[in-house]
């Protein structure tokens, strides 16, 4: 039975409803394919196109779901962005209302960053980077995620053209094959792409620094309650580090130098036996210096 | 034209893919966990994390210089040991080679400060040290693997003296040569950026299964189900499942530097990398040198591989391009009947301690 409406779950920032939810497309999704095969049961080419067509709107709501998702999550950083904006009208900034919707919103906090005065003067601005970050994040995720719509998007067309290209009818193994085969082709077609290289920096790149982000507001809550801190961990540790690496050095000179000097040692023992030498052989008649002393004894006392 | 389904429709197609995973799945959980790198071996000593294993053999005429086998960072050594009927180490040690293997073990948070300089100038420099020592030799013949090649090629130019031969396989040398995937993927990151501490296993392996994720998250399982019932086929597939995320953490340093220098780079081939505040020359290379790259390597370019011997010196060169992808080099029942055998009787040659 072909169904043209298609349920829409409640959008909902809890994250366990949000695996339900995309639980809930995929198995509306599966729905559209097993549609997509009845269609082909029957054979009729015009009701075929009408089953893919509705697969891939099925594909682009569950999309749309998906970004929705992620925007309901932003909202308590919005709500904390429009306190800010308020703190700024409370201290008489004449700012303009902080606008919220389109994309220009986010270039038009940069003046909102408040004049650092006082005891606390840091952490506004900490905390409007932290939210920038958010933002940034959010951003980052929401382009990753048109790319990988237009992959679904690409893939299911290139299954509809595989299909008509086939001259004989198919095993469901084929049929996988020829949905391996064209999810793969579209997906590899984009990764290979500078769009996808971009999108994906972006994405990494608004992760680590949110997380650097994090990292240090958590490090400040921590130090005003006493606790040990990322940072004072993290220092440790370069300290050992730097320890081991001057331990290792020093371990690697020692066997060099205990060399050289053993070499030094030997080479003094070898002048020293060769100097006692002369003196043993010639002990039984007078060294000639020996001689020369004698003979100036002679002659003094000659005198 | 219509396709049909030979009469069965979607639902009943799911239904019975449903009862053969019913079926396979106990089946799964009995044959866990699959051992592997079983070959026996004795530690020799350990740095830190790093551990050196020397893979003793009863071959009637052992190579006089030692073999020091170096594997990647990114993932576990024992792909080399994976079954006895397919291990590399084991395979090398009956061929005759003394064999070592530099196991990089699993970092832990305080490892995060560790660079290639500590890995390159540090354990692998201590571990050819150990063994030219124990074996009263001046040089040892290095066996490095992908990554490990890379780090392999390091050493051999920070320390030609130490070396009496090289072998490299599916190592990545030319970073930005033949539309390298990874470079594509890396070449915009702010690797500064990234987050504080070591890069979690999980990202990593996310980004390898993110380049062919039709095959290794669908068709991979699909194909699982038809070997099911073969209790060697599946003992194969769960140690390679085992293996694949297996993967341990990144020192952060250090793969920010590998990914900066040579990723984006790609300053091994222009002589920009520094280690232990000494420039890497690949010119400084003149030992014989064997290297083998994959014809259909996904991860290594054949060309990324094969730009090693336009950089050496060496006059004893030899290069192999071997059919298939990046593990078949190494794992491959093809490699076993002739690669090893090739690579042990090149070794043998140049088996004469200075």
């Amino acid at each position: 039975m072909n169904d043209n409406t298609h349920t829409r779950a409640e959008p909902s920032a809890d994250f366990a409803r949000l695996v339900r939810h995309l639980h809930q497309q995929s198995w509306e999704l599966l729905g559209a394919c097993g549609r997509l095969m009845d269609v082909n049961v029957q054979g009729d080419s015009a009701q075929l196109d009408s089953a893919f067509a509705q697969l891939r709107e099925q594909a682009q709501t569950s999309f749309e779901q998906a970004q929705e998702q992620l925007r309901l999550l932003h909202i308590p950083h919005e709500a904390i962005l429009a306190g800010l904006s308020q703190l700024n009208a409370m201290q008489g900034a004449a700012k303009p209302a902080l606008d919220l919707a389109g994309s220009g919103w986010l270039s038009a906090l940069l003046p909102y960053a408040p004049p650092q005065l006082g005891l606390f003067q840091q952490k506004p601005a900490r905390l409007q980077a932290l939210n920038l970050a958010l933002t940034e994040l959010h951003q980052a995720q929401a382009d990753y995620l048109t790319l990988a719509r237009e992959v679904v998007d690409d893939s299911i067309r290139r299954f509809r053209l595989a299909l008509d290209a086939r001259s004989a009818a198919c095993d469901f193994n084929e049929l996988y094959e020829l949905w391996l085969t064209a999810g793969e082709s579209a997906y590899e077609q984009t990764l290979a792409s500078e769009a996808y290289s971009l999108a994906l920096a972006r994405l990494a790149n608004a992760s680590g620094a949110l997380n650097a982000q994090i990292q240090e507001a958590l490090d400040d809550t921590l130090k005003q309650l006493k606790l040990p801190t990322r940072r004072e961990l993290t220092g440790t540790q370069q300290r050992l580090h730097e320890l081991s690496r001057r331990q290792r050095a020093s371990e690697r000179a020692v066997p060099t130098e205990l060399d050289a000097l053993k070499r030094e040692m030997a080479e003094l023992r070898a002048q020293i036996e060769q100097l006692r030498q002369p003196l043993e052989v010639t002990s039984k008649s007078p060294t000639p210096r020996a001689s020369a002393r004698s003979k100036q004894r002679g002659r003094g006392n000659a005198h | 034209m219509p396709i049909s389904v030979d009469g069965l429709d979607l639902g009943q197609e799911l239904a019975r893919l449903q009862e053969q995973w019913q079926r396979v799945l106990p089946r799964i959980t009995e044959r866990q966990p699959v051992p592997v790198g079983t070959s026996p071996r004795e530690l020799v000593t350990r740095w830190d994390n790093a551990r050196l294993y020397h893979y003793s053999g009863t071959a009637a005429e052992a190579n006089k210089i030692p073999l020091l086998v170096v594997y990647s960072l990114v993932n576990r050594p024992y792909i080399l040991d994976l079954k006895p009927q397919r291990s590399v180490l084991a395979a090398l040690r009956d061929g005759g080679a003394q064999t070592y293997l530099l196991d990089w073990g699993y970092p832990e948070s305080v490892d995060q400060f560790l660079t290639l300089d500590d890995y390159v100038a540090g354990y692998m420099d201590e571990a050819v040290r150990m063994l030219c020592r124990r074996h009263g030799v001046d040089r040892l013949h290095l066996l490095g693997i992908c990554q490990g090649g890379t780090l392999s090629t390091c050493y051999a130019a920070l320390h030609p003296e130490r070396v009496q031969s090289l072998v490299t396989l599916v190592t990545p040398i030319d970073f930005h040569a033949g539309n390298s995937t990874l470079h594509h993927l890396a070449k915009h990151i702010d690797f500064d950026r990234l987050p504080e501490g070591n890069v979690c296993a999980d990202l990593l392996n996310a980004v390898f299964v993110s380049l062919k994720p039709y095959r290794l998250l669908s068709q991979r399982y699909m194909d699982l189900l038809k070997v099911a019932e073969d209790d060697e086929a599946l003992d194969d597939f769960l140690r390679m499942e085992q293996w694949m995320y297996d993967s341990p953490d990144q020192a952060g340093a250090a793969f920010r530097q590998f990914g900066k220098e040579f990723y984006q780079r790609n300053g091994l081939v222009r002589g920009e990398v520094e280690l232990d505040g000494c420039r890497i020359d690949l010119a400084r290379i003149d030992m014989p040198v064997y290297n083998v790259y994959a014809g259909a390597d996904h991860l290594v370019p054949a060309s990324s591989a094969a730009a090693l011997n336009q950089h050496i010196r060496s006059t004893d060169q030899k290069t192999l391009e071997f059919p298939g992808g990046h593990l078949g080099v190494f794992i491959s029942g093809r490699a076993h009947k002739s690669l090893f055998p090739s690579i042990l009787e090149w070794l043998r040659e140049r088996d004469m301690p200075a």
